[in-house]
């Protein structure tokens, strides 16, 4: 019998793995999170809502619109607005300076941009680990809040983008 | 200065969509730039024009009710929109005139219709900057 080449034998553990893996997750409903911060605090929304992530670029401003719409950008041609959601979550308000992302999302059927400081990661989550909202949040808060999990130790409040949206939209 | 064209006559709505590009006056206000279809300008005039003519002179912020917003004129004009040539709208910095294609032009993003009661219709990159088209009218 001809001896196995390594890499095929590599290749069959790796595979082996991944079958485990594939196993487990049959088992497990699983959401996939883009985490990303904002005033030091973590934050994350639902991968559906997500449409693209970029570097913050310059950002002209719209006279006339509340102060929560930034501006509008240009992405690769199209127009896109940008907010600052901070306001939504009882957060101060954040400069452009401090924030490296610009997460564009989609809900209630309006698109825009986010402005947050970083987008850290974007992983599953099993679904039985997002928590519901702590009781003590604030009202106000808690109806663009879906629920609180854990990332390396540290909490994020996962958000709503079509409550978020639908409220802009909507007052 | 009269601005652009001798008079044309009226064009129905099909042949107007058949050009492919329309004529902009850019100017800036405050780090916006703006711009405004040729064709419903009359004309563009100084300031101590408009006062001899005894021109109703709208400032811009006041015009497009932008809630508020300061603006310090630095090289301050006066637009006259076609057809209200006895009022016009004091505009600041203006730049050029551009050609710009049609297909460049790009709807208002969703969230700024909401917002939009000041006539910007929609946006365009000249230079890739991005100009906010507005309706004098």
């Amino acid at each position: 019998m001809l001896k196995k080449k390594k890499s095929q034998e590599i290749l069959e553990i790796v595979e082996a793995k991944q079958n485990e893996t594939a196993i487990a997750d049959v088992n497990v409903v699983s959401i996939k999170l883009v985490i990303f911060t904002l005033q030091n605090g973590y934050y994350a929304f639902g991968r559906e809502s997500i449409k693209e992530i970029l570097p913050t670029g310059k950002i002209n401003a719209v006279p006339g619109v509340p102060d929560y719409i930034l501006g509008v950008i240009n992405v690769r041609g199209d127009i896109e607005s940008v907010i600052d959601i901070n306001g939504f979550l009882g957060l101060p308000e954040q400069g452009a300076g401090s924030s490296k992302n610009i997460i564009i999302a989609e809900g209630a059927g309006v698109r825009s941009g986010v402005l947050v400081n970083t987008v850290e990661d974007v992983m599953d989550f099993p679904e039985d680990s997002i928590q519901p909202p702590l009781t003590s949040l604030n009202d106000k808060i808690k109806q663009f809040v879906i629920g609180e999990t854990e990332y390396k130790g540290k909490s994020v409040t996962v958000l709503n983008a079509k409550e978020i949206f639908k409220n802009i939209s909507t007052n | 200065m009269k601005i652009g064209r001798a008079p044309s006559k009226v064009m129905h709505t099909s042949e107007t969509i058949k050009t492919k590009d329309i004529e902009v006056l850019t100017f800036r206000i405050n780090q916006s730039r703006f711009g405004v279809d040729l064709d419903e300008i009359h004309e563009l005039i100084e300031l101590d024009q408009a006062k001899q003519r005894e021109c109703k002179t709208t400032r811009f912020e006041d015009e497009f009710r932008l809630g508020g917003l300061k603006i310090d004129y630095i090289s301050p004009k006066v637009l006259l929109p076609k057809g209200l040539v006895a009022s016009g709208i004091l505009v600041d910095q203006v730049q050029e005139i551009c050609h710009v294609s049609i297909d460049s032009i790009k709807p208002l993003p969703d969230l700024l219709k909401l917002f939009c009661q000041t006539r910007i219709w929609g946006t365009t990159l000249i230079d890739q900057q991005i100009v906010f088209l507005i309706d004098l009218q």
